[in-house]
């Protein structure tokens, strides 16, 4: 019975010890909470490799307000390098009876939602980049993704969006000169959009921390993905030959701002992505009236 | 992994003889198909666009365990090509992602590859599958079981946890390691072998460790969890009881908040033949142990929280499922069974089964951490919250009482009514829907016309005024033991506040059973709907189609 007994006390100790040990492997994290390194940004001079964070929204997901806060909160970190699509699509963004009668669904945000498969919101893609087989990012991941993007990423390409608007007429012209630093075998396609900032709505919410709930009834929908300017999948960006490095693409569009859009919130979106996999290589933002 | 494995595979055997694997050996295993064939229904809003193409959604396994003597070993294939609506897009897929060794002895017990494993009572740590959620958060790595002396177990894990069909790599979601211990009291103390009370103590630790890429937070890379759990047992009581602690977990699912977690359940029964009375109470704050903290989805739980709430098995009181909060949540259940006795007035021939239960969930309080910040900012403390105070927000209250009474040789009726309380913004993230209040009631007549045939009928009626209304639902089932039975049923939503959803969802059904082998067809509609199984659950789609089940094992 002693001999049991030492037994029981011997391993009582050693499981005592892997315990501690367990516990000792613990990250107690005082305040600050959050990292200090805001307000990043400005223009930048020299190329640097931005990123499209594609927020997949709609005015009936409760989780999405907070997920829209994230993308502000990380636009504060990354400046301009960041930059914000918000695609209101799928079942959560369908018109209901009033406060929910805005429809903010596009014929190409349906087209991505459909391509990506994207059953519940908030979701997103960062670049469209794909991870461990999968594009599609929830908001937590946003962060990371958009790090090690911009981390890790050389540029490889430029994007140097021009637009006139004409107030009379509401005529918007765009002019886009893309520039490839290497030769790229794949194709690539040049996709422009319209996106408008801040239209007020209705918005479901279940988190107070972010408005009220269980409806912000005077919600702000950021960056809102409007319409496409150049067809559904873009344009060649080399009528479908090869790439080749330091040439300067051109590609010019026109088209009659709708009455409905706030000139002084709008801008265009021009991304360059590679067909096969639909990876982003560059993309840039330009507001039609500064 | 699938090297070590081979290599563990050859090693056990190296000593045998060839025939000894199959002559020794003892196979067993386990298949399973269900496919659905889907097809528009206008009435219920399927469209062919809907459906995008997928006309038939077919989700299987194989599961085959071989054991030599102290050696096992087994795997599991799946393929969900493409998954039953309903399921995570992310099933999608085929392999196997189920594959594991084991040498068993009375002193150690070691597993390679994946392995189900749970500590008490999986405050901190269960890894589980469950197929009809197309659930499975299986660890892979080894575990160790250490039987040093009688009534004392050990048991060590480490481990990354699956995720769908995604590889773990490059640290793309964390590890979890973990100790546990349980030891027997009466086995190991001198003159307690006897005792009239029988005492098990538990403790247990988990660790988590995921590296910090966020650009916003200082996460914390290493997530430490920890238990502790008695169990005592005397005559016809037994009283358990299981605490659990977590330091700072800021995930997804608590919008990235810094406040501690704890969970604690406790259970007092009371059992003797023809009674038996339960009491559980359960407090969580803040519980949610994720390998990933990223996912806010059914994947990668570390830990499980169980419900205390009655699981219904008739379709309508089954219709609003509670679904565990691991935020924060205080419940309660009470559950009695007595049998009227033979031979009195009230328990007749074959005497009568009587059940109550009630359980109630309620959120736990939260107060600001200061003037200024909302409660549940993100980046912040989050709140403060007084371990005894309870919320007046009901999630879930469930009164229900279900009489069974033979009547003669040929009659068998069971009785139910059922009182719900279901709070849908919070259990469904209908944000601003009221509460469903309802009245269940279920009548379940068996009439055996000999000792192989019997036809069983239901009645259903679910009464409320909130969500899509009242509901009626009948079932006429004919069964011919052991082999086959037939299913008659509809369920009609005529109380549906719009005139064009006062649906039907009818079925026809039947089912062979020869061996161990189960072949069922069904075809109809199926209303949407949450399935839950635990505490965990998953939104069904409403569909329309033929539905095919086939199993079988050996």
């Amino acid at each position: 019975m002693i001999a049991k007994s030492m037994k029981i006390k011997h391993f009582s100790l050693i499981l005592f010890v892997l315990i501690a040990g367990i516990f000792t492997a613990c990250d107690k994290i005082e305040p600050p909470y959050t990292t200090q390194n805001g307000g990043g940004g400005g223009e930048p001079e020299e190329l640097v490799q931005k990123v499209l964070l594609e927020d997949y929204t709609g005015h009936k997901c409760v989780n999405c307000p907070a997920a829209a806060k994230l993308a502000g909160d990380l636009k504060e970190v990354y400046g301009n390098q960041l930059i914000i699509m918000a695609v209101h699509a799928g079942f959560f963004a369908r018109p209901e009876g009033p406060p929910f009668d805005l429809d903010l669904r596009t014929a190409i945000g349906d087209q991505w939602d459909a391509y990506y498969n994207v059953i519940g919101n908030p979701q997103g893609l960062v670049n469209r980049k794909i991870y461990n087989g999968a594009a599609l990012v929830p908001p937590a991941g946003w962060g990371e993704k958009v790090q090690d993007i911009i981390t890790n990423s050389t540029p490889q390409a430029s994007i140097s969006l021009e637009t006139t608007f004409n107030t009379d007429n509401r005529k918007l012209d765009v002019a886009v000169n893309s520039k490839f630093l290497r030769d790229f075998s794949e194709q690539y396609y040049l996709q422009l959009v319209l996106v408008e900032d801040s239209i007020r709505g209705a918005q479901s919410n279940n988190n107070s921390s972010v408005g009220d709930t269980p409806i912000i009834e005077d919600y702000y929908h950021r960056h809102v993905l409007r319409q496409d300017i150049n067809g559904l999948n873009g344009e060649a960006v080399n009528g479908g030959e090869g790439i080749v490095a330091n040439q300067v693409y051109t590609h010019t569009y026109s088209l009659t701002l709708n009455a409905a859009y706030k000139a002084q919130h709008c801008a265009v979106i021009a991304f360059l992505y590679r067909i096969a996999d639909n990876e982003i290589l560059q993309v840039e933002e330009k507001h039609i009236v500064e | 992994m699938r090297k070590l494995w081979i290599v563990l595979f050859l090693l056990a055997f190296t000593s045998l003889e060839a025939q000894d694997f199959l002559d020794k050996a003892q196979i067993n295993g386990s298949f399973q198909v269900d496919g659905q064939f889907y097809q528009p229904d206008d009435a219920l809003g399927i469209t062919d666009s809907l459906i995008g193409g997928r006309k038939l959604g077919l989700n299987g396994f194989g599961n085959i365990t071989y054991t030599l003597g102290k050696f096992s070993a087994g795997m599991r294939y799946e393929a969900f090509l493409t998954p039953l609506a309903g399921f995570d897009p992310l099933q999608e897929g085929n392999g196997f992602p189920y594959l594991w060794a084991s040498y068993q002895t009375d002193f150690v017990g070691v597993t390679v590859g994946n392995f189900y494993e749970q500590f008490g009572n999986g405050l901190i740590l269960r890894s589980y599958e469950e197929w009809t959620l197309g659930y499975d958060n299986s660890l892979n790595g080894m575990r160790v079981i250490l039987r040093p002396s009688a009534g004392i177990t050990i048991k060590g894990v480490y481990g990354t946890q699956r995720y769908f069909w995604q590889q773990y790599e490059n640290g793309n979601r964390g590890i979890v390691r973990g100790l546990d211990a349980e030891v027997d009291l009466n086995q190991t103390i001198k003159g307690w072998e006897s005792a009239a009370v029988r005492v098990f103590v538990g403790a247990s630790g988990v660790s988590k460790y995921q590296k910090d890429n966020d650009p916003l937070y200082n996460l914390p890379e290493n997530v430490g969890a920890w238990a502790g759990r008695v169990n005592l047992s005397a005559g016809k009581f037994n009283f358990a009881t299981e605490y659990a602690y977590k330091i700072n977990d800021p995930s997804a699912l608590n919008n990235f908040i810094y406040h501690e977690g704890q969970a604690v359940l406790s259970s007092l029964s009371y059992s003797q033949p023809g009674l038996g009375v339960v009491l559980q109470l359960k407090r969580v704050d803040n519980f949610s142990y994720k390998s990933d903290r990223r996912v806010n989805g059914n994947a990668v739980d570390i830990n499980f929280i169980p419900p205390i709430n009655r699981t219904h098995s008739y379709s309508l009181a089954a219709r609003y499922p509670y679904a565990t909060q691991p935020n924060g949540e205080m419940g309660l259940q009470f559950q009695l069974n007595y049998k009227i006795p033979k031979g009195t007035a009230l328990g007749g021939k074959y005497g009568t089964g009587i059940a109550v239960n009630f359980s109630q969930v309620n959120d736990i309080v939260r107060n600001p951490i200061n003037d200024t910040t909302a409660v549940n900012t993100s980046g912040t403390l989050g709140y403060t919250s007084d371990f005894f105070k309870v919320s007046d927000s009901v999630f879930f209250r469930d009164f229900n009482i279900e009489i069974e009474k033979k009547i003669n040789s040929k009659w068998k009726a069971v009785i139910q009514y059922m009182n719900l309380h279901y709070d849908i913004a919070t259990i469904e993230g209908h944000a601003g829907e009221p509460a469903v209040k309802a009245h269940i009631g279920v009548l379940d007549l068996t009439h055996k016309f000999s000792s192989r045939k019997s036809l069983r009928m239901e009645l259903q009626g679910l009464f409320t005024e909130q969500d899509e209304g009242d509901w009626a639902a009948a079932v006429l089932e004919y069964a011919i033991a052991p082999r086959w039975f037939f299913n008659v049923a509809d369920q009609y939503n005529y109380g549906h506040p719009e005139a064009d959803k006062k649906n039907h969802y009818y079925t026809v059904s039947m089912g062979y059973l020869k061996e161990s082998t189960r072949v069922a067809l069904t075809y109809g509609r199926q209303s949407e709907g949450v399935v839950c199984v635990g505490g965990v659950c998953r939104q069904v789609p409403a569909s329309s189609g033929l539905t095919i089940t086939v199993s079988t094992n050996f």
